[in-house]
Order: structure tokens, then sequence, then C-alpha cells
């Protein structure tokens, strides 16, 4: 499917692509002018202009030129792989029974099939550094909690629906708690900020409570 | 460096600038001041950047003891018993008003009227250290600077030297004062428009709706008559400060500056560029409508508030010494 234009406000510009990722690469490397923000989600990126000067025939003119060569443009950052270390203790995991229950699994089946994936980084938001990933074992696919947490810890990872991921701060949020990385995910004052890049490949590996608390100890 | 201290830090007191930008494909949102325009303008006023960092308060403003000299300007919405203390003497602080503060001096901004943000702009800006490429606060993610407390102290950054400096004239401060209480904000088209029904469309402007109040620098929720909303849930796309999405029952929330980077509601219709700084001096329980523009009508208001903009003169060097502390 080729990419359609479609302006979402008078300063921004929706793009629906089945490849968000590498439409965003291409528009990132193209130093296009007047550009504010380039934003992916699930199955469309924005991009988000500079509202003086801005000639919508000029920029829809621009935008399609470079989205034709989208895979000549694309920049080459090789997308990195990590392994997140996760604690699935009893005490960090309070969803870990009901995802167990929906799946018609032990917990330790849930853990196992949880590990064995390799992720991809699809969409990073909701927060800084949030990744949705996918490649979720279908068994393990949950619904969000029916009320949201009000607070749940930094590392916190979870379920909802067909993604998993890591709470990088403590936040409100609705996803199906199993466990928790003792890595710091997010660090404005690293360069880059976020650890998981889009299109990154992730790993979950199980580690015990001693573990984790070394790890906690050491970042 | 020069240094002001918070005394009393008011309802909600952040340091901001226009906004952190380049960073969604990470998740940070971009923050910065609720009403940029009184910020830029602020600004503008002593010869500052306009990007130039200053404190934002909220409904109760700050109270601040300076360390150092420092010329100050109020601009946004009204601090009508703004008081400015040196020893025994005190003296209000207007609106609008570059005013140079002696060290030793506190100011009281007290309460916020007529809209529900002040900023307090200081001469070569609130030097804290950028954090990727803003000094903007965040306030769900605490990217930036954190929430002002007692005792917290800022540093400015090195003023613009020898200028004159003058109030804003009284016309435009009516041009001003008219934006900034607009409470007809004009919309386009949002980026899940075409999900909902013409009947939508049509209802979003045919009613009046109030702020709620759960509304703050992350969205302002309103409450009147609901909207029909598409049935198919969505996954999480990009959102835009402005954006108005429909909540699953039937509520228009508009997304603030605090805003996430995605969201998972269908955006509907987006304020436009020129009507964010209405938004950012909206308070709970007004009653606002909403009114669908071109987008060709929409780059003209922008326009105008560019225009508006650039007619504040900047005070220029002069080759007199500054009318400052103590001159």
């Amino acid at each position: 499917m080729p990419p359609t234009l479609s302006w979402s406000s008078e300063r921004s510009i929706r793009i629906a692509t089945d490849d968000p990722l590498a439409c965003w690469r291409a528009i990132r490397a193209s130093g296009l002018p007047g550009v504010l923000d380039i934003t992916p989600g699930f199955g469309s990126v924005q991009v988000e202009f500079e509202v003086v000067g801005l000639d919508d025939a000029r920029v829809e003119d621009e935008l399609r030129a470079l989205l034709d060569r989208t895979s000549e443009v694309g920049d080459t950052t090789e997308p990195r792989s990590h392994t997140l270390p996760v604690c699935y203790d009893a005490a960090f995991a309070p969803d870990l029974d009901r995802v167990a229950q929906f799946a018609g699994l032990s917990r330790e089946q849930v853990i196992e099939r949880h590990t064995a994936p390799s992720y991809r980084v699809e969409v990073i938001g909701f927060s800084p550094g949030f990744g949705y990933l996918s490649g979720l074992d279908e068994a393990l696919h949950t619904p969000r909690l029916d009320s949201p947490r009000t607070r749940i810890p930094a590392g916190s990872v979870g379920i909802a629906g067909e993604h998993t991921g890591a709470y990088p701060q403590a936040t409100a949020g609705g996803w199906n708690l199993i466990g928790r990385t003792p890595l710091r995910l997010f660090d404005a004052r690293r360069d880059p900020p976020a650890l998981l890049r889009l299109g990154d490949t992730v790993r979950f590996e199980p580690i015990d409570r001693s573990a984790f608390d070394r790890l906690t100890g050491e970042r | 460096m020069r240094r002001i201290r918070i005394v009393e830090p008011g309802l909600l007191s952040t340091v901001q600038d226009l906004g952190r930008f380049g960073h969604s494909a990470s998740g940070v949102g971009p923050a910065g001041a609720g009403d940029p325009l009184s910020l830029r303008l602020g600004n503008r006023l002593l010869g500052n950047d306009e990007n130039a960092a200053a404190l934002e308060m909220t409904l109760r403003g700050a109270s601040i003891a300076f360390e150092d000299d420092a010329v100050v300007c109020l601009a946004g919405a009204n601090a009508p018993q703004a008081k400015l203390s040196h020893g025994a003497t005190d003296r209000p602080l207007p609106m609008w008003t570059p005013t140079p503060v002696r060290a030793g001096s506190t100011l009281a901004v007290g309460p916020i009227t007529g809209g529900s943000r002040a900023y307090l702009c200081l001469d070569g800006g609130i030097a804290s250290e950028p954090v990727l490429g803003s000094r903007a606060t965040h306030v769900p993610s605490a990217v930036g600077p954190s929430v002002l407390q007692t005792n917290t102290t800022l540093q400015l950054g090195e003023p613009v030297r020898g200028v004159l400096l003058a109030p804003l004239d009284a016309s435009r401060r009516r041009d001003i004062e008219q934006v900034l209480t607009r409470r007809t904000l004009r919309i386009t088209p949002g980026a899940q428009h075409d999900r909902f029904s013409t009947v939508s469309c049509e209802a979003l402007v045919a009613s009046e709706y109030t702020v709620s109040d759960h509304a703050d620098r992350a969205g302002i929720r309103l409450s009147g008559p609901a909207i029909d909303t598409p049935d198919a849930s969505m996954r999480s796309e990009a959102v835009l400060t402005g954006a108005i999405q429909i909540t699953p029952d039937g509520r228009p929330l508009i997304l603030f500056v605090d805003r996430p980077t995605t969201g998972g509601y269908p955006v509907l219709a987006t304020v436009i560029y020129a009507d964010l700084p209405a938004i950012g001096q909206v308070r709970a329980r007004e009653t606002i409508r909403f009114e669908w523009v071109t987008r060709d009508e929409a780059r003209a208001a922008s326009s105008a508030l560019e225009k508006l903009t650039a007619s504040v003169p900047r005070p220029r060097p002069t080759n007199r010494a500054t009318r400052g502390p103590g001159s």
C-alpha cells in the first residue's frame, strides 16, 4: 500500500503507511525544512511543521517525492539488540496470575513464553522511552485492566493486548504487570535518552530477586 | 551568576520556554509555556530571546526573593495584587511592564485573575541546564527542571545591557487580551476526522462545553453533550497540542502541552495554532465553543498573531546606561 497524506491540522500531516519506521527514517534523514517533529505511531507517521511560512502544495510534493524513494533515502541506523533482565517475582507481578488464567497456562509457562521471543520495538509513545513491543506469544494476549492503576513503579514489565513493554517512569497505567526490570529505560541526560529505539529488537531474560537487587544497586 | 530563590511556589510554578521538539520518536512530549504568546511578548519587552525560559505560574503565583539585581516583566493573565517589597517599602508590579528589581527585594505575585497563567520573565532568562535542547518542564514525566518548591534557586542568564525599557502600550494590550480571552476556539479536521460521521462533526460545534475541574497542562476535559464516536478501537497514533480526542464516553478532551506523544482515542479536530494561547488561559467551569475554519483561515490567523508579536517593540541597545537598579 503506498503511503497516503492527509492534513491533521493546519500545521501537520498524517501519513498512513504500513511501514512507519522506514517512513520516519526517510523524513528524518531528508532534512526537510520547517519540520518541528516527526512522530511514528501504529500505521502512521505525523509530521509537524513550523506554522509560519508553510506552503501546503510544496510540502505535499516534497513529502510525496521523498516517500516514493523511501528505501533509497532511509538512514542506515542499524537496529540494536537488547536483553532486558526481568525479575518475575510475585512481588513485582501482581497480574501474572490473571495473565496465566487468561492463557490457561501456569505462571512458569507464562514466563517461559514471555522470555522466548525476540520482540521488535514497533512504536515509542505514551511516556518518554516507553516501547510497544510486538511479537508477543498469542496465548499471552491479555486485555488491559478495566481500570488503570494510578501509579505503578518504574521498570514494571506488562502486557496489554498484543503488546508487551516496560514502563520507564512511575506513571499511571493499565497494563497487566508480570515483572520488573532493574534497567534504567530512560534518562534525559543520556545520549540517546531512551534505551530502546524504533526498530530495535528486545529479549527478556529471567533473573532472580538477588540479581535484581544487585543490578538495581549498580545502575 | 545572578540568582533568584523561590520563597513560596504558589499553586503550580514551573520553568518553561517554548517547548522541546524533535524527540517525539523517543516518547518525549513538547511541554513548554501553556500560553506561548505571553511568554514571547514578556521576553520581547525585556530584550530577551523569545524562547528564553521564564516562570510559569498557575492560578496563584509564587513569592520570589531576588538575591541580585534583575529586570522583570509579568505577562499573561492578570496578577492584580503583585507586589514588590524592599525593606519597608512596597510597590505594585504592573503587568506587561519591564521593571528593575533591586537585590534583596521580594516579589509576591498573588492571585492570578482573568485567565489561569502568568509568566514572570527575567532579563537574561532562567539559565537552568537545557535538557534535550529545552528548559521546559514536562510535569507528568519529570523531563526538564523540577516543579518549583520552596527554596529552589534559579540562575539567570546574561542580560542585554544598555536598553531602554518601556511598558506595552494600551492598544496592543487590548489586542493581546482579545487573543487570550477568545472562548470560541477555531478548529480544523483532526487526524481521525474521517472516522467520524457528519453528525458528530456538526455536534462538536453545535453546543457549548464547560471546562471541567480536570484541566491541567496535559489536557482539558470538557463536559457537555456526548458525541458519537467510531466503534472500532484504534491503535495509538501521534497526537498534537490542541488535538481534540473524543473519549469513549463521548466527551471531548483537548490535549495540551504536557500531553504524551501518542494517543489511543480518535482525534476529531485540532485547535488552530493561533488559538493555543487562549487554551492556556481557560479556567475550570468556563464555557467554550468550537468553530470549524479552513486551513487557509487558520494560516491567516497565525500570520495575524505573528504580526502582532512582531509589532511589540524590542528594546534596542542604547549608549545610555540601563535605567536599572540604583541608577
